[in-house]
C-alpha cells in the first residue's frame, strides 16, 4: 500500500485481469474495505468474459455451436457494453472479432503468446457482425452462430473499471479510482485537485514514461495505443486492436489515442474507435463533444475538444 | 376495328395511369433496394497515411450530434450499467493540467 501524503490518498496495485490493477481511495482507513469489493467485481467479469479461461462463460457461449446458452447477469451485462460500442460506432468496434484476432496469434493469455511465428495466412474479410449476436433478456440467454466468437477483450476492462469504482465508492463513502490496465474509472468525491493520472503510451511505464499528467474528477479515461501487445508473425508486426472491416490489425495511423469521457467505457470505446478510424478520428471525436489527445507515430500531438495544452516544453 | 377519338382518350389515360403506376413503384423499390444494401453492407471508416510534421494541432470541438442510433430488435435494451446510453457522454468538468505526482497511469495493457 501506498499512502500519498501530499495527497492524502491511499492506493495499491496489484495483478488482476491479465494486466495490472491500481485502486486508491481518498481516504487510506477504507482501503481494505475497497479493495474487497474491487476484488468482488474482478472475479465476476473474469469467469464471466475471459477468454483464456476454459470454464468462463463467455468460451461456453463460443463453443455452444450456435445454440443459446443461459449466462449470468454479469455476462448479459459486459455483453450489453460491447454491442452498444459496436452499434455507436458503426460496428468499428465489434465483439464478434474473436475468430480473426485468435487467428493473428492472440489465443492465450498475452504474456504467453509467442512474440514470433510462422507467416500468417489468412483471409482478409469483415468479421461476422455485431448484428449476428441474440441476446434474450426474458431467458437470459446468448447465442451466436456457430464458428462465431465473441471478444470483450475491448470493453470489458473498462467496464470493470467502472463496476469497480462506483461499488467501492458506494461501500466504503469514499472518492474511489480504478484503474485496469490503463483504463481509469473514479467515482465518488474526488480529492481537492482531482485524481492525478499519467497519460503516456503504456500503462506499465515508469512514472516517469513520457507524456503529460492530467487530473480529472469524474468519469474516465481511457488509452488505446498500437504500441504495446504487439507480436510477429513472420514479416508482419500484428497488434491486438482488430480492425473489423477486412479482420487484421488497424492500420496505424496514430500511435496512442487517450480519451474523457462520463464513464470509462464510454471512454474505451471512443479511444479505440479512433485508432480504427484513422485520421478521421479528430473530427468524430469533436462531433461527440469528446475530450481527446491523439498522438501520432512521429510524436506530433493532436488534442480535440477541451483537452488541455500542455505546460511542458 | 377503327377507334374513335373518345376510345382513343380512354386508351392513352389508361396508358398514363399505368406509366404513373410504373415511375412509383420504381421508385419505392429502389429505396426498399437501398435500404436493404445498406443494411447489409454498411460501410467503414478509411484510413490515409499520416501527415509529417511535429506542430500541435487543436480540433474544436463541436456540439455532441452523434447519430441516433436505434437499437435492433436483437441486441439489448439502450438502458447501461456504466451509465451509458444511445451516445458516447462527454466528461462532465474536462481534464486539467496538473504538476501533481500521478496515482495512476492511463496507457494501453
Amino acid at each position: 500500500m501506498t499512502h500519498d501524503l501530499d495527497l492524502d490518498v491511499a492506493s495499491v496495485t496489484f495483478p488482476a485481469l491479465g494486466t495490472t490493477a491500481t485502486l486508491a481511495v481518498t481516504s487510506p482507513a477504507t482501503l481494505p474495505a475497497a479493495r474487497a469489493e474491487l476484488d468482488d467485481v474482478l472475479a465476476e467479469v473474469d469467469v464471466a468474459c475471459s477468454r483464456f479461461r476454459d470454464d468462463s462463460e463467455l468460451m461456453k457461449v463460443n463453443r455452444a455451436g450456435g445454440r443459446p446458452v443461459a449466462v449470468s447477469e454479469r455476462l448479459l451485462a459486459a455483453l450489453e457494453v460491447a454491442l452498444r460500442a459496436a452499434q455507436l460506432t458503426d460496428g468499428d468496434v465489434d465483439p464478434t472479432v474473436g475468430t480473426a484476432v485468435r487467428m493473428l496469434g492472440y489465443d492465450r493469455d498475452f504474456g504467453t503468446v509467442a512474440k514470433t511465428g510462422e507467416s500468417l495466412t489468412c483471409v482478409v474479410q469483415r468479421v461476422p457482425g455485431w448484428r449476428q449476436v441474440r441476446v434474450d433478456h426474458r431467458r437470459g440467454t446468448i447465442e451466436v452462430p456457430a464458428g462465431v466468437e465473441l471478444d470483450l477483450g475491448a470493453t470489458a476492462k473498462a467496464f470493470a473499471a467502472d463496476q469497480g469504482a462506483t461499488r467501492a465508492a458506494a461501500a466504503v463513502g469514499d472518492g474511489v479510482l480504478v484503474s485496469l490496465g490503463g483504463d481509469v474509472a473514479v467515482a465518488g468525491p474526488a480529492p481537492k485537485l482531482g485524481w492525478p493520472v499519467l497519460v503516456t503510451d503504456d500503462h506499465a511505464a515508469g512514472p516517469d514514461a513520457p507524456g503529460e499528467t492530467v487530473a480529472i474528477a469524474t468519469g474516465g479515461l481511457a488509452t488505446s495505443s498500437t504500441t504495446v501487445r504487439r507480436w510477429r508473425r513472420g514479416d508482419e508486426v500484428v497488434h491486438h486492436i482488430v480492425d473489423p472491416a477486412v479482420g487484421r490489425s488497424a492500420a496505424t495511423c496514430w500511435r496512442t489515442v487517450t480519451v474523457a469521457a462520463a464513464s470509462c467505457v464510454d471512454a474505451n470505446i471512443a479511444s479505440t474507435a479512433s485508432i480504427i478510424r484513422g485520421e478521421a478520428a479528430p473530427r468524430w471525436l469533436a462531433e461527440r463533444g469528446l475530450s481527446a489527445r491523439l498522438v501520432r507515430g512521429d510524436g506530433e500531438v493532436v488534442r480535440v475538444g477541451d483537452w488541455p495544452a500542455s505546460e511542458q516544453p | 376495328m377503327r377507334l374513335g377519338p373518345a376510345d382513343r382518350d380512354v386508351e392513352l389515360s389508361r396508358v398514363s395511369r399505368l406509366t404513373r403506376w410504373l415511375v412509383a413503384g420504381a421508385v419505392g423499390l429502389a429505396g426498399v433496394l437501398s435500404a436493404v444494401v445498406a443494411q447489409a453492407l454498411p460501410g467503414s471508416s478509411a484510413s490515409s497515411a499520416p501527415s509529417s510534421g511535429s506542430t500541435i494541432q487543436t480540433v474544436p470541438s463541436a456540439s455532441p450530434s452523434g447519430p441516433a442510433a436505434t437499437t435492433p430488435s436483437n441486441s439489448p435494451s439502450a438502458t447501461d450499467p456504466s451509465g451509458g446510453g444511445s451516445n458516447l457522454t462527454p466528461i462532465t468538468s474536462p481534464p486539467v493540467q496538473t504538476q501533481q505526482r500521478s496515482v495512476a497511469r492511463s496507457g494501453a495493457s
